[in-house]
């Protein structure tokens, strides 16, 4: 399988962390903090099914990636079968299928940014982040940078998001500024 | 019933038919491509697009309901349009030039052609991914010629119910994906080829793993033979196509034909049957040496002669059983083509392969046939005429058609004049056929796999792991879980059921008794019994009663380690049905209280009404492809066929007669049992067996085959030559499943028509020809000269078969299920509505108490051992072990072992452990798995090198005779520290 640079994080990527040989660890232990997030969240629904994409939720986070032992475990708390699960995670471009940076970078590429300069503004981070290429990990493994597409704020061009943080109308000027929270 | 117009045809259909269906019904050809008979439908090919008048555009009539006075045209313009549309995009990712010219190769590729697509020139577009899985031994991913229809993600999903198969990626990228890892071993895969038989592209094909029959020429067979699956009971048919005298490749019927299995098969029905064309057959008949013929034509055995003398009683230059057993460090540890696939050579041959040691051919001379029969007719005769009838014996062949078995059993009735009949029943079920002979009167299940399947709420299995054991029957099992019906699980180890089930009962091995008791306890405290069924068509009823009450959930959970909650659960969910099905196996019969075990059972379904209506079977499923009908020909001591009891000295008479012979020549002594004609206190002097192997079956082998090392006279009728064979003095190479004609009867009393495929290698023969020939040297008057003859006698002395010919049984592919009273009747498809076989119609409740297994865990043997099957592996081996595809997947004997116990014993996955118990050690690897709970561990019965009946404990059940295999106590042990403390 090839995904490219994309928002999945790019098969090429160098895994700094998760490294698929290691054995895997489950992540809904009984007892676990994960497991009682994903617990209280199935108490919601009327199937075990409809906790998927939250339970691939919790596992990015706490791993920060979903890999197919990962999956594995998913398919098997909630019933289903690990190729199930594998198809979901594919069809969705927000999760990772491998290993990615302590902070990711997502910038937004599409028409308004990139008369704004968001091409530039991708250029910067690459370079700054030591990353060089989009959906590779940094040497440090603290960063990856992609593009994506439009994150709705054509108004503020150009926004881009650290991990869950959204930060608008960054400029080549705003980069280092930016990293230096994100050391 | 709409009636639509399907061009300009006047077509009637059922309330809520597609399109499609009403199409098909009436012979109309509309293309499909991700469309499949009894697959969810999908919708999403767009090639089966139709007009329909009123209707602004194209409608999909795979997913279109028919509507009264719809006008429908197959081939518009419009609709053929749309269909080159489809098919030119789905050639842009085709590899177009390996469709043949003047041809096509699959079902899209006629497509194609049908719709004279161009295919001259490939877009520029890639080929399509996937899982590509090109050096597996069974199932090959090309996945290049994957159109994405989808039929192998729904068949694995909805068919089998094991989801391996899935789409991943998106859009473009799209593509089938195996499990998350690409490796179908992790994904949960059994290699049952339903992928295989519903792709439309070849992109999922299979092999049968043979290197000459590669993939270019193996698809083209000269014809294709229609037979039964030579494994499990449930008796699926296969269609053997055929080349030249091999069977190149195997299929199954088309999904919608009436069939057992629907059309499915499980990886040994599909892979398994190259053991057909392994070298180790045996071509000739062998002698052992030192039988000589003197010139006045009398055989004698001469030790000093033909240098028998190196090879005393019996033995050879080979290891024992137990020999093998202990001593372990020849065996590879792991599987090579398991763990590297080799893309090179991805397809051994299996007659590289030597399962037979060389060394067994040599205590044996090669033979005539005239020598090899007129040695075995003098000396069962003169064992016969030295030492009377009854020391002789045969085990007869649960593998063997109704014929054979039926004229073996007349070969000893008649020809010899001993009851010593039997066959391997004895070691499976016979526990079951008397406590449902006590009980009603029968010996096969009631009911019907269908029924279960589809009408069945709830479902209780006990000791039968039927994904395994039964894998299509165990497929449909699951189908019926998912459509809603609750799944009861009795077994002490978590198989793949009792995982899916509504309540898994984990008990305590051979504590059935006290579990069933106490389930009947609680049902008849609340009242759930079926107090109308008891009264009306019952007996006994009080006295069970009486004898459950002490039996109280409480008092169970502390024999059987099972809450008392989940007993009272289990309990009301299945008397409160309102149609429950009951399933047993292997689990509950071989233990030393077999016979109450099932009739704790009966007494169960009996005292909830649960039997005698649609949805209610009662099903003890059946091991062997033929083992129910083996017993329904008179291969057991105690009866003819159809059970007509041999002490009755009427059905005596009505025997004489057909047979045309003097009453006086039948025996009416009941015979001796397959466990009590082997042992020190036996009267039996000479054997003939025919396809068993009961040097690796019977329990404590170890003195089993010092048994039958010190026989008069051995005769072996087999297709290999066996660990049994090899003691024998004369060997007969029989037939294989696919090269002879008979009759069968599955699980489900269907009996159903394999026809002969391919010739018998080398002088090799027919059995039925063997046994005919031997039965005119012993004096038995064989008015018939095939198998179809033979039914002829059968049905003429058999009630229940009556209306059961070779012709009928060609017409009504599906087969018959008896009892078939005439020559008009279709068969009963469930049993008892009204009344049960016993003379007052009523049947009878029993009460039993629970007793616990002969052997316990100790201190010194702390662990319960059970033993069974495997999914790739099939009782002795004989086969199985010599199918490449099958053996590859397990080609090592395991003991499986819970992570706590291999532990504390300090062992891990893959080394090897002594497992000792009072009786014999065995040197074996272990296999970690949360399937056995703690202090059981679970060795398979399959494999010579370490066999798991050395360790069997040989108790047996007073009624059956059958011997306690599931539980005995063991002593397991790292392998390294057994050899430092002398083990």
């Amino acid at each position: 399988m090839s995904h490219g640079p994309s928002a999945s994080g790019g098969a090429v990527a160098q895994p700094m962390h998760g490294h698929q040989d290691e054995p895997y660890v489950p992540v809904f232990t009984a007892g676990s903090a994960p497991r009682a997030k994903l617990d209280d969240i199935l108490s919601r629904y009327p199937t075990r099914q409809a906790g998927l994409l939250p339970a691939l939720w919790i596992v990015q986070d706490e791993r920060g990636w979903v890999s197919e032992h990962a999956m594995q475990e998913v398919g098997d708390v909630l019933g289903l079968t690990a190729a199930y699960v594998k198809g979901v995670v594919t069809f969705y471009t927000m999760y990772h299928q491998h290993p990615v940076g302590q902070y990711f970078i997502q910038v937004c590429t599409t028409s308004c940014c990139n008369c704004m300069g968001a091409e530039d503004v991708v250029k910067a981070f690459l370079e700054k982040t030591g990353c060089g290429e989009l959906g590779l990990t940094s040497a440090d493994g603290r960063y990856t940078v992609i593009e994506v597409e439009c994150l709705g704020a054509c108004g503020f061009a150009t926004p881009i998001m650290i991990n869950n943080d959204f930060i608008d109308s960054v400029s080549v000027e705003k980069v280092p500024e930016i990293l230096k929270k994100y050391a | 019933m709409p009636t639509l117009t399907i061009n300009g045809q006047s077509v009637q259909c059922a309330e809520g038919k597609t399109i499609l269906d009403a199409a098909r019904a009436a012979s109309i050809d509309i293309p499909t491509l991700c469309w499949y008979p009894k697959l969810p439908t999908a919708g999403n090919c767009r090639i089966c697009l139709v007009s329909v008048e009123g209707s602004g555009k194209l409608l999909p009539s795979c997913a279109t309901t028919t509507v009264e006075g719809m006008v429908v045209t197959t081939e518009s313009d419009a609709a053929v349009a749309n269909r080159r549309g489809v098919l030119s995009m789905l050639l842009e990712r085709y590899p177009v030039e390996r469709i043949p010219a003047d041809g096509a190769r699959n079902e899209f590729e006629t497509l194609v052609r049908r719709y004279d697509m161009p295919t001259a020139h490939r877009a520029a577009l890639p080929l399509r991914k996937g899982d590509h899985r090109l050096a597996d031994p069974m199932i090959l991913h090309d996945m290049s010629t994957c159109i994405l229809c989808t039929r192998c993600v729904r068949a694995c999903e909805d068919i089998q119910v094991v989801g391996v198969l899935d789409v991943a990626g998106r859009g473009a990228d799209a593509h089938i994906i195996v499990g998350a890892h690409g490796d179908p071993e992790h994904a949960g895969c059994t290699w049952c080829g339903e992928c295989v038989r519903v792709c439309p592209t070849g992109a999922i094909h299979d092999v049968l793993p043979h290197a000459k029959f590669r993939l270019d020429t193996m698809a083209h067979e000269e014809r294709v033979v229609r037979s039964i699956c030579p494994y499990c009971g449930v008796g699926c048919q296969v269609d053997l196509k055929v080349r030249g005298n091999d069977v190149v490749q195997v299929s199954s019927p088309w999904i919608e034909e009436a069939s057992p299995s629907e059309g499915s098969l499980c990886v040994k029905g599909r892979f398994g049957t190259d053991f057909v064309l392994h070298r180790d057959r045996l071509t000739t008949p062998l002698i052992r040496r030192g039988w000589r013929r003197d010139t006045a034509g009398t055989w004698t055995f001469d030790a000093s002669r033909d240098g028998a003398a190196a090879f005393p009683d019996r033995g050879g230059p080979w290891e024992s059983i137990r020999g093998e057993g202990g001593n372990a460090s020849h065996r590879p540890r792991t599987n090579p083509l398991r763990k590297h696939h080799r893309p090179e050579n991805p397809l051994g041959d299996p007659r590289d392969r030597v399962a037979t040691p060389e060394s067994w051919y040599e205590p044996f001379r090669k033979a005539t046939w005239e020598e090899a029969l007129e040695l075995t007719a003098q000396q069962l005769a003169r064992v016969r005429d030295a030492h009377g009838p009854d020391a002789l014996a045969t085990f007869q062949s649960a593998k063997c058609s109704n014929e054979e078995n039926y004229v073996l059993q007349k070969l000893f009735r008649a020809g010899i004049g001993t009851n010593n009949v039997d066959h391997c029943t004895r070691l499976c079920h016979s526990s079951s056929v008397s406590a449902m002979q006590r009980a009603l009167s029968t010996s096969a299940a009631s009911g019907s796999m269908r029924e279960v399947e589809h009408e069945s709420d709830v479902i209780f299995v006990l000791g039968a792991n039927t994904t395994e054991s039964h894998p299509v029957f165990g497929a449909a099992i699951k189908r019926a879980a998912r459509r809603g019906a609750t799944l009861i699980v009795a077994d002490p180890r978590r198989i793949e059921l009792a995982a899916r089930a509504h309540i898994h009962l984990q008990m305590v091995p051979g504590t059935d008794v006290a579990l069933l008791n106490a389930m009947l306890h609680h049902i008849l405290e609340q009242g759930l019994e079926d107090k109308a069924f008891v009264a009306a068509r019952t007996h006994g009823f009080a006295a069970v009663r009486a004898a459950v009450a002490p039996y109280s959930p409480e008092a169970a959970e502390a024999i059987c380690g099972v809450s008392a909650a989940l007993i009272r659960r289990a309990a009301e969910l299945y008397a409160k049905g309102p149609r429950s099905a009951t399933l047993w196996a292997m689990g509950l019969t071989q233990h030393h209280t077999g016979t109450d075990i099932v009739t704790s059972l009966l007494n169960l379904m009996l005292a909830c009404g649960m039997i005698g209506a649609w949805g209610k079977a009662m099903i003890p499923i059946r091991g062997q492809n033929n083992v129910q009908g083996a017993s329904d020909m008179g291969a057991v001591p105690f009866a003819y066929t159809d059970y007509q009891r041999v002490d009755d000295p009427a059905v005596r008479a009505m025997y004489a007669e057909a047979w045309g012979i003097d009453p006086e020549r039948l025996s009416l002594t009941v015979g001796r049992k397959v466990t009590q004609i082997v042992g020190a206190d036996s009267p039996v002097r000479a054997m003939y067996i025919m396809g068993e192997n009961p040097v690796i079956s019977d329990p404590d082998v170890s003195h089993a085959e010092d048994w039958f090392r010190g026989l008069e006279f051995l005769a072996v009728h087999d297709i290999f030559l066996t660990e049994t064979a090899r003691y024998a003095d004369v060997v007969l190479p029989g037939a294989a499943f696919a090269e002879k004609t008979g009759t069968f009867v599955n699980t489900e009393r269907r009996v159903q028509l394999a026809d002969k495929a391919v010739e018998p290698p080398g002088e090799a023969r027919a059995d039925l020809d063997i046994l005919l020939d031997l039965s005119r040297r012993l004096g038995v008057a064989t008015p018939y000269a095939d198998s179809e003859g033979v039914q002829h006698e059968i049905a003429r002395v058999t009630p229940t078969l009556r209306g059961v010919t070779h012709a009928r049984l060609r017409e009504h592919r599906a087969g018959l299920q008896y009892p078939v009273p005439d020559e008009s009747h279709m068969g009963t498809a469930f049993l008892f509505a009204d009344a049960f076989p016993t003379p007052d119609g009523r049947a009878t409740l029993v009460p039993v108490e629970y007793l616990p297994p002969a052997e316990l865990p100790d201190a010194e043997y702390p662990f319960f051992l059970n033993t069974g099957r495997q999914i790739y592996h099939w009782h002795t081996g004989t086969m199985t072990r010599r199918s490449t595809a099958l053996d590859s997947r397990e080609s090592t004997p395991t003991i499986e072992l819970n992570p706590a116990d291999a532990a504390a014993v300090g062992v891990h996955d893959g080394d090897e452990v002594v497992v000792t118990s009072r009786r014999a050690h065995i040197r074996i690897a272990v296999r970690i798995s949360e399937r056995v709970a703690r202090h059981q561990v679970f060795v398979p019965m399959h494999y010579r090198e370490a066999a798991a009946n050395l360790l069997t404990n040989p108790a047996l059940d007073p009624h059956a005779h059958i011997p306690e295999f599931k539980v005995c106590a063991v002593r397991v042990e790292a392998a390294a520290v057994a050899a430092a403390v002398g083990g």
